[in-house]
């Protein structure tokens, strides 16, 4: 388990806890970052601010090739979590097959 | 449809899913801007036209959802639920539809009239899904219009659709399951509403005073307290709660929870993958983009290549504008022999050269605001924050506080407005004060004159240096005040990634002619008065009326004097000088101006004004510099402060205005006084 | 298809070295003149095709970084980040020459505004630049390399 700060570039985690204050932990909810949600790092300047993106808990994985593609659905924009904020999420790494 | 006066449509959305162009679209452009009342957030008011009757449409803030937390999400919430607006069209976007839905899930809950209009289908298209817009409006149970607002298609649809909600209301407010537990507590709630608090019921639907009241929502429990029984109802209200905490946990998150869930399920169900799962374009880049190593040089050339088309690609136009107002409608007035000496002055010399130098300046900011909309439609700014973030963080600022600092190199103004889009309250109000400290536009002569008067080959260099000044200042005072003045931990940078996207010209020249405006706002007033009295300053004396030729004798010429033999005397700095940043506090472009009328020069040859500079010996390279870092950093114009004034009220105006003076004082005297050590002069 | 791209790309990597090289000599280049011209010692090397400029350093120097890191992911068999990358290049290079091109039409412009002569050297002086001619050369590989992207990522 680790803060998301630290997550790597390209990795799929779920989150496991928000330590926050009650105002961001409900901002939180409001855009998908809810415990037990998958996110998919897309960027991380690790450590340092992340952009994610909430990931359809039904996800199944597979690499192709160099591509290393992952046959999930993204259902909502692209995130943005300032460095502050990606240290409060705790999230832990999913392993795909 | 009956004729009952006003009939008003309300749009709301969460942000960038394009409902600026949608309310552009619908309103065909007739719309006027105001404030909502007692708060800083604009309103925009348009009429819409069905079958024979005009309808007014009001854009509502883009929201995440509608507690009572951010002032923009209340007044949204307060409009639909106390103004009751005949209809609420919820515009959600096909490539977020999760977090679209959220708000229109929490919409129905209110009861409101909803049409959810489903935008951006092209760009979903493109990312190689489809959305079943039938299926979507069988399961929200309101009409769904599927449209792309850049093309306009669905427009039709959209208004038929209002016209149609308009004759018949559609309502869904039981449209999330919350659970065996609570929704027992909600219909205990909601009978203990109708029975016992019946003047509430009648105005908001019953089962979202429930609802609220679970969540724990100050703005309803205040409502409820207010009412005869309402204490009593509030303590059963509670008692249930903590029974509830005890079986679900918190009940807030829980019901945040299961509202998001529902959202997430609808969107599943509706969403169709027809294209082939990928990388998608905008990730592709934006690994490059916002690479630790590679992003920071492209987002530098980025922003020089910005400068450089604001300032050279438009400097035709500045020409053009310099010929026609300083060149001959100042002449025609000058020598006009109709009007008497005086009047002739003050429209001359006063009002048209001094509004004329700002005019002057009209063509670039209006540039650098065409360039920076351009860079955020195509959505690059937000990666620019993103770049930013780590470095600002260790000054406890959000990457996103150099929106408005960027913004505020064009002009001031626009800059600090900008600061409303920061979330937290804490951040907003340091950004804001923070703002005038990033190098506008209007500073820029007074560095050029001086550069090319004393500095010589330098001079280039020291004109980056003082944007550099301003940005390393800004990060130091922004640290020192949400330390020490705006205290509290942050809420947080959150700042959703648009996908990068094809700019649309009408949503450029919206964004473009609304700072510009501000600008041109300022200089029709704030600089127009001041003008006025900067003239009389300097052509009434205490011997009387003086002309126009004879600074040195008047008031103004009296004030530089003093002010030059006293506080500025370390500086080195003469009364032409002085009297120049004293007529510098009504705009900064005035400086290079005052400068010219002083030497007699004329305002337009700032070539003549940097060469009078140089032979007088008024400054040397180092007290030049020290000015040139006054200016910078000495007190925002009249115009910023107005704006400060507006986002922060009078008490962070003035302290705005104070700090700036000391600092720019500190800061020119170490100047000096560290030249001086060093053995220059 | 998409084998066939991939070997044209790679065929066309080590032209995309080349310009990228060009890039990094031409900013390095304006930095030394732009010290020559602040420190006034000698005659600055071909000083109108590469103005020493810090902001013209600052961008050729991160057009040829894009391009040659791109070579360096290509080696690396990561073709998205060679696609990238040399995309981005691209692009950035296209927009200094066009923003250059805006200014060149600004001061013709200015000139007939103002009434002064407008000679050859007005032409010469803002075109014969650098940025404006690597950036026609560059101009077809940038859309190009969109186009290929674009394709890519669809496949």
């Amino acid at each position: 388990m680790m803060p998301l700060a630290y997550a790597r570039d390209g990795a799929l985690v779920r989150v496991v806890a928000i330590r926050a204050g009650r105002g961001l932990y409900r901002r939180l909810h409001e855009l998908g970052i809810i415990e037990g949600r998958l996110l998919r790092v897309a960027k991380s300047q690790g450590p340092g601010p992340v952009i994610v993106e909430v990931v359809d808990n039904q996800s199944s994985g597979s690499c192709r090739g160099d591509l290393h593609l992952f046959n999930y659905s993204s259902v909502g924009g692209r995130l943005l979590l300032g460095f502050g904020v990606a240290m409060k999420i705790m999230v832990e790494e999913v392993v795909h097959p | 449809m009956t004729n009952r006066g006003n009939i008003r449509v309300a749009l709301v959305g969460i942000p960038n899913v394009g409902k600026s162009l949608i309310f552009n679209r619908l309103t065909g452009g007739r719309a006027w801007v105001g404030n909502w009342p007692g708060v800083t957030v604009e309103k925009k008011v348009g009429k819409l036209r069905i079958d024979e009757s005009e309808v007014e449409v009001i854009d509502l803030p883009g929201i995440y959802s509608l507690t009572p937390y951010s002032v923009d999400e209340l007044i949204a919430r307060n409009f639909i639920v106390e103004e009751r607006p005949d209809v609420v069209v919820c515009i959600a976007s096909a490539v977020n539809l999760e977090r679209s839905l959220y708000l229109a899930v929490s919409l129905l809950e209110l009861g409101a009239n909803v049409v959810l209009a489903l935008n951006m289908i092209d760009l979903a298209e493109k990312e190689g899904y489809r959305i079943d817009s039938k299926k979507l409006e069988k399961l929200l149970g309101v009409p769904v219009v599927p449209t792309i607002a850049t093309t306009g298609y669905g427009i039709d649809g959209l208004r038929n659709a209002i016209k149609k909600a308009l004759q018949e209301k559609k309502e869904h407010i039981h449209i999330v399951d919350y659970g065996k537990e609570v929704e027992e507590a909600i219909e205990k709630i909601e009978r203990l509403i109708e029975e016992r608090a019946p003047e509430l019921a009648t105005k908001y639907p019953p089962r979202w005073i429930a609802i609220k009241l679970l969540e724990g929502d100050k703005d309803i429990l205040d409502k409820l307290a207010k009412l005869p029984n309402g204490k009593d109802i509030v303590n059963q209200v509670n008692s249930l709660r903590s029974d509830l905490e005890k079986k679900v946990g918190d009940l807030e998150s829980h019901i945040t929870e299961r509202r998001y869930e529902k959202a997430l399920e609808i969107a599943r169900a509706v969403m169709k993958r027809v294209g082939v799962p990928r990388i998608s374009l905008t990730d592709a880049i934006d690994s490059v983009l916002t690479h630790k190593v590679l992003g920071i040089p492209f987002a530098l050339s980025i922003i020089y290549l910005l400068f450089r088309f604001a300032f050279e690609a438009s400097s035709p136009f500045q020409d053009l504008i310099d010929i026609l107002i300083n060149g001959y409608l100042h002449d025609l007035v000058a020598n006009s022999s109709i009007l008497p000496e005086c009047l002739a002055s003050l429209l001359a010399d006063g009002v048209i050269a001094g509004i004329g130098a700002v005019l002057v300046f009209l063509p670039v900011i209006a540039f650098f605001f065409l360039g920076f909309a351009v860079l955020e439609d195509v959505g690059y700014i937000a990666r620019i924050a993103f770049l930013v973030d780590k470095l600002f963080s260790k000054f406890r600022l959000p990457g996103k506080t150099i929106i408005p600092l960027i913004i505020g190199f064009g002009c001031n103004v626009p800059g600090v407005m900008a600061t409303r889009t920061i979330e937290d309250e804490n951040d907003r109000k340091t950004a804001a004060l923070i703002a005038p400290l990033a190098s506008c536009n209007a500073r820029l002569p007074v560095y050029l004159v001086i550069g090319a008067a004393v500095l010589g080959r330098s001079a280039g260099f020291a004109v980056l240096s003082m944007y550099v000044l301003g940005m390393v200042l800004a990060l130091i005072t922004g640290f020192i005040f949400r330390r020490f003045l705006f205290k509290g931990p942050s809420s947080g940078f959150i700042m959703e990634l648009p996908p990068y996207m094809k700019p649309n010209l009408s949503n450029i020249a919206m964004k473009t002619w609304e700072r510009t405006k501000k600008f041109l706002y300022k200089a029709g007033t704030v600089i127009f008065l001041g003008v006025v009295i900067v003239w009389f300053l300097s052509v009434t004396g205490p011997a009387g009326y003086l002309g126009p030729d004879n600074i040195v004798e008047s008031f103004a010429g009296i004030i530089g004097r003093s002010l030059s033999s006293t506080i500025f005397k370390p500086m080195g700095w003469d009364w032409r000088a002085s009297v120049a940043l004293l007529f510098g506090f009504i705009a900064k472009e005035v400086v290079v101006g005052t400068f010219g009328v002083l030497y007699g020069v004329g305002e337009e040859e700032e070539e003549a004004v940097a060469h009078a500079i140089a032979e007088h010996h008024s400054f040397t390279p180092l007290t030049g510099y020290a000015y040139m870092a006054f200016v910078l950093i000495y007190i925002p114009c009249v115009a910023t402060l107005a704006a400060i004034r507006g986002e922060l009220g009078l008490k962070y105006a003035i302290l705005a205005l104070v700090y700036e003076i000391v600092l720019a004082y500190v800061v020119a005297l170490i100047i000096v006084s560290g030249g001086h050590a060093l053995g220059i002069t | 298809m998409a084998q066939l791209n991939i070997k044209n790309i790679k065929a066309f990597s080590p032209v995309i070295l080349i310009l990228g090289i060009i890039y990094l000599v031409t900013g390095i280049i304006s930095i030394i003149n732009w010290c020559i011209g602040l420190a006034n010692l000698s005659k600055q090397f071909y000083p109108n095709l590469i103005p020493g400029d810090l902001g013209f350093a600052l961008v050729t120097l991160t057009v040829g970084a894009l391009l040659t890191t791109s070579t360096y992911y290509i080696m690396r068999e990561n073709i998205v980040m060679h696609l990238a990358s040399a995309t981005c290049g691209a692009w950035l290079a296209v927009g200094a020459l066009l923003i250059q091109i805006m200014v060149a039409a600004a001061t013709i412009l200015d000139a007939i505004i103002v009434g002064d002569s407008i000679d050859y050297s007005i032409i010469s002086e803002n075109l014969l630049r650098m940025d404006v001619i690597m950036g026609c050369i560059i101009l077809p590989a940038s859309i190009y390399y969109t186009s290929v992207l674009r394709k890519m990522i669809k496949a």
